[in-house]
C-alpha cells in the first residue's frame, strides 16, 4: 500500500505530496491532474518492471513547463512485505532536450535498514559503506527492477512484486472486441488499460481462477437476468443466457456497451481486487446504469476496507459515486491556470450532497 | 429475496454492517440502496466540537442526517407499498449515550417519531415495513459482541475499525444468521436483542 507519494517537476506536479488512504476517491475539475497522477504511477511501474526506459517514461515534455530545473523526483513510501519501503527516483533531463534523460539516482530502502542505490556516475550498487560494481546496469533503465532478489538483495522482492501488481484501468467497452487470442490461452495477458483485450484475458483467467470468475458472473446476473456463463466459443467470447427454458448465446461485441462494461468490471472486481494489489481506476462507472453503480462501488469499497485488502485509487465524476464515497474517502485535486496541482481532503460544509456541492464549485478552496 | 431495501444510516461502519448482513440474508446487492451518509471523519478525529442536541452532547452529524431524512423515507416506503411495490426501509441510528442514565433506545425511537410529527408524516406503525436498528451505545458495541462473543456493556465506547470497516463482515454474517434463525447471541445487550427483532420485521 502506498503510504506516501511525492512528485516534483513532472508536468503539473511541483513539490506535490500525498498520503493516500486504503480507498481514495479523486475528484476535481478537468485538468486538475487526476488522470495524470494515475498515469505517473503507472509509468513508474513500467520503468521499474523494465517495460520502459527512462526516456519512454519521463521524456523532456514531462517536465513542468514553467520550471527551469532539469531534475525530476519521484518518491514512494510503500507498505509491503511486512515493512516500509522507500523508493526514490531522480531523473536528469537534458536542458536542451537533445539527449535522452538519464537516471541520476535510484534507491530503495527497507525499514531504514537495508538499502540499494544506483547512481549514474559510476553505475554502482551501494550497500552501506560497501560499493559493488553492477555490470549491465544502464543509466536509462531501472536498477531496482533489474536487481536479482536472491541472496543479499532478498528484501527487494516484495517491492518488485508490489509494483507488478499495480493496475491502471480505464474501461472502454467500445474498444472491447469478442476475439479470443487462442495462441495465448495458456496464460492471461496483461489487461490493457481500456480493457480492449478483455476477450483474450478472460478465458485463461477463468482457467486459473475459476471460482473468482464464476463469482463475478453470479454477481452480474441480477443486472443481466439469465446470464449463466461467459465462455470462449471457438475463438469468440460469448455470453450465454438461459431465459424461459431457452438458451441463447451472444458474441461479446453484440452486447450493449453497458452490458460489456458490467461483465468486465465485475470480472476485474472479483479477480483483481485482492490483497496486495493497487488498483488505479479512471472513471470505471462511465457506462453503467444508475442502478448498477452503487452495488459495484460498495463491493469495491468493502474489499478495500478489509485488513490487508487491495488499495484503490478511483477517479469519478459520477454524482452517485461522489455522494456514496466522497464524504469518507474523497480527495479534491485542483490547480489554477499555469499553476501546480494541489490536493486536499474533500470536505463539504452545510447540507448539500457532495455531487451538488462539486457541481456548484462550492467545494473549492476559498 | 426480491424486496427492495433502502438503508438510512449514520456512517460507513453502519453501512457496511447492514449492507453485508442483507447480502448474507440473500438480498441482491441490486435490491439495496444506501442513502448517502455525511462525512464523519472530522467528528471522529475530534476536529469539531461536539454539539448539544436535546441536552445531550453528541457528534451529531450522522444522527442528525438520519433524523432529518427519516420522515421522507418513511413516507416514500409507504407510497411504494401502496403501489404494491415490495419495499422496506432499514434505519440505523446510534444511541450515543454518554452515561448510564443517559439516552435510551426508546429515546432515540421517540426522536424519530417526533421528526415525523414535525414533518406531518404519521409515526411508524407495526404494519410499516420499517426496521429501526438502534445500537446502544453504538454499532461498535454490537460488532464487539458479535465478533468476540464476550459480554459487552452499552456505555463503553468500543474501538472503531477506521479504514478497515469491512473487517466487521463476520459480525454482519452473525447478525444475519441470528435474524434468520430467530436466535439471540449469548450476552446480547438489550439493544441488540431489540435490533434483531426489528430486522426480522422486514426480512
Amino acid at each position: 500500500m502506498i503510504e506516501r507519494l511525492y512528485i516534483d517537476n513532472v508536468r503539473s506536479f511541483v513539490n506535490f505530496e500525498w498520503k493516500p488512504d486504503r480507498l481514495s476517491v479523486l475528484l476535481g475539475p478537468n485538468g486538475a491532474g487526476k488522470t495524470l497522477l494515475l498515469e505517473t504511477l503507472f509509468a513508474l511501474r513500467g520503468f521499474v518492471t523494465g517495460a520502459a526506459s527512462i526516456g519512454e517514461t519521463f521524456d523532456e515534455l514531462s517536465r513542468t513547463r514553467w520550471d527551469s530545473r532539469t531534475v525530476q523526483t519521484i518518491e514512494l513510501d510503500v507498505r509491503a512485505g511486512g515493512g516500509l519501503y522507500r523508493y526514490r527516483l531522480v531523473v536528469e533531463q537534458d536542458a536542451g532536450g537533445r539527449n535522452d534523460p538519464l537516471v541520476a539516482s535510484e534507491s530503495l530502502q527497507f525499514n531504514d535498514v537495508e538499502k540499494v542505490e544506483f547512481k549514474t556516475a559510476d553505475l554502482g550498487l551501494y550497500r552501506g559503506a560497501q560499493t559493488k560494481a553492477m555490470p549491465g546496469t544502464r543509466p536509462t533503465r531501472s536498477g531496482v527492477g533489474a536487481l536479482s532478489s536472491i541472496g543479499q538483495n532478498e528484501f527487494v522482492r516484495a517491492f518488485q512484486e508490489w509494483i507488478w501488481n499495480l493496475w491502471l484501468l480505464r474501461p472502454d467497452p467500445r474498444a472491447m472486441s469478442a476475439r479470443v487470442d487462442r495462441r495465448r490461452v495458456a496464460r492471461a495477458p496483461w489487461l490493457e488499460k481500456d480493457l480492449s483485450n478483455f476477450a483474450a484475458w478472460y478465458p485463461p483467467t477463468l482457467a486459473s481462477q475459476p471460482r473468482d470468475v464464476m463469482n463475478a458472473i453470479r454477481a452480474v446476473e441480477p443486472a443481466l437476468p439469465g446470464l449463466v456463463e461467459v465462455r470462449d466459443a471457438g475463438g469468440t467470447l460469448e455470453a450465454v443466457f438461459e431465459r424461459g427454458g431457452k438458451t441463447s448465446s451472444y458474441a461479446f461485441d453484440e452486447l450493449s456497451d453497458g452490458e460489456r462494461a458490467l461483465i468486465a468490471l465485475y470480472s476485474v472486481l472479483h479477480v483483481l481486487a485482492s490483497p496486495g494489489k493497487l488498483l488505479l481506476l479512471d472513471e470505471p462507472d462511465n457506462y453503467l446504469g444508475l442502478r448498477e453503480i452503487q452495488p459495484w462501488l460498495a463491493e469495491l469499497s468493502d474489499r478495500a476496507l478489509r485488513s490487508g485488502g487491495p488499495q484503490v485509487i478511483l477517479i469519478s465524476h459520477h454524482p452517485d459515486a461522489l455522494n456514496f464515497l466522497a464524504p469518507e474517502h474523497g480527495w479534491r485535486m485542483f490547480r489554477d491556470p499555469d499553476s501546480q496541482t494541489r490536493i486536499q481532503r474533500f470536505e463539504v460544509q452545510g447540507n448539500l450532497e457532495p455531487a451538488e456541492a462539486a457541481a456548484r464549485g462550492w467545494d473549492e478552496p476559498q | 429475496m426480491s424486496r427492495f431495501f433502502t438503508v438510512l444510516c449514520e456512517d460507513i461502519q453502519a453501512r457496511v454492517f447492514i449492507y453485508r448482513a442483507l447480502l448474507h440474508l440473500g438480498v441482491s446487492a441490486r435490491n439495496i440502496r444506501v442513502r448517502p451518509y455525511p462525512d464523519n471523519r472530522f467528528h471522529a478525529a475530534g476536529k469539531r466540537s461536539p454539539r448539544r442536541v436535546d441536552g445531550y452532547e453528541v457528534y451529531a452529524c450522522g444522527s442528525q442526517h438520519v433524523r432529518m431524512n427519516f420522515p421522507g423515507e418513511l413516507a416514500e416506503v409507504r407510497a411504494q407499498s401502496a403501489k404494491n411495490r415490495d419495499a422496506a426501509l432499514l434505519v440505523h441510528i446510534d444511541v450515543d449515550n454518554e452515561t448510564a442514565n443517559g439516552r435510551t433506545v426508546q429515546d432515540r425511537q421517540r426522536e424519530l417519531d417526533d421528526e415525523c410529527v414535525n414533518a406531518g408524516v404519521p409515526k411508524r406503525t407495526a404494519s410499516d415495513p420499517v426496521a429501526c436498528l438502534i445500537p446502544r451505545r453504538a454499532i461498535e458495541t454490537w460488532i464487539e459482541l458479535l465478533m468476540k462473543g464476550a459480554p459487552v456493556d452499552e456505555h463503553t465506547s468500543y474501538p472503531k475499525l477506521t479504514q478497515r470497516e469491512a473487517d466487521a463482515e463476520p459480525a454482519a454474517a452473525a447478525f444475519a444468521a441470528h435474524a434468520r434463525g430467530k436466535t439471540v447471541p449469548p450476552h446480547a445487550p438489550p439493544s441488540l436483542t431489540t435490533g434483531l427483532s426489528e430486522l426480522r420485521r422486514v426480512v
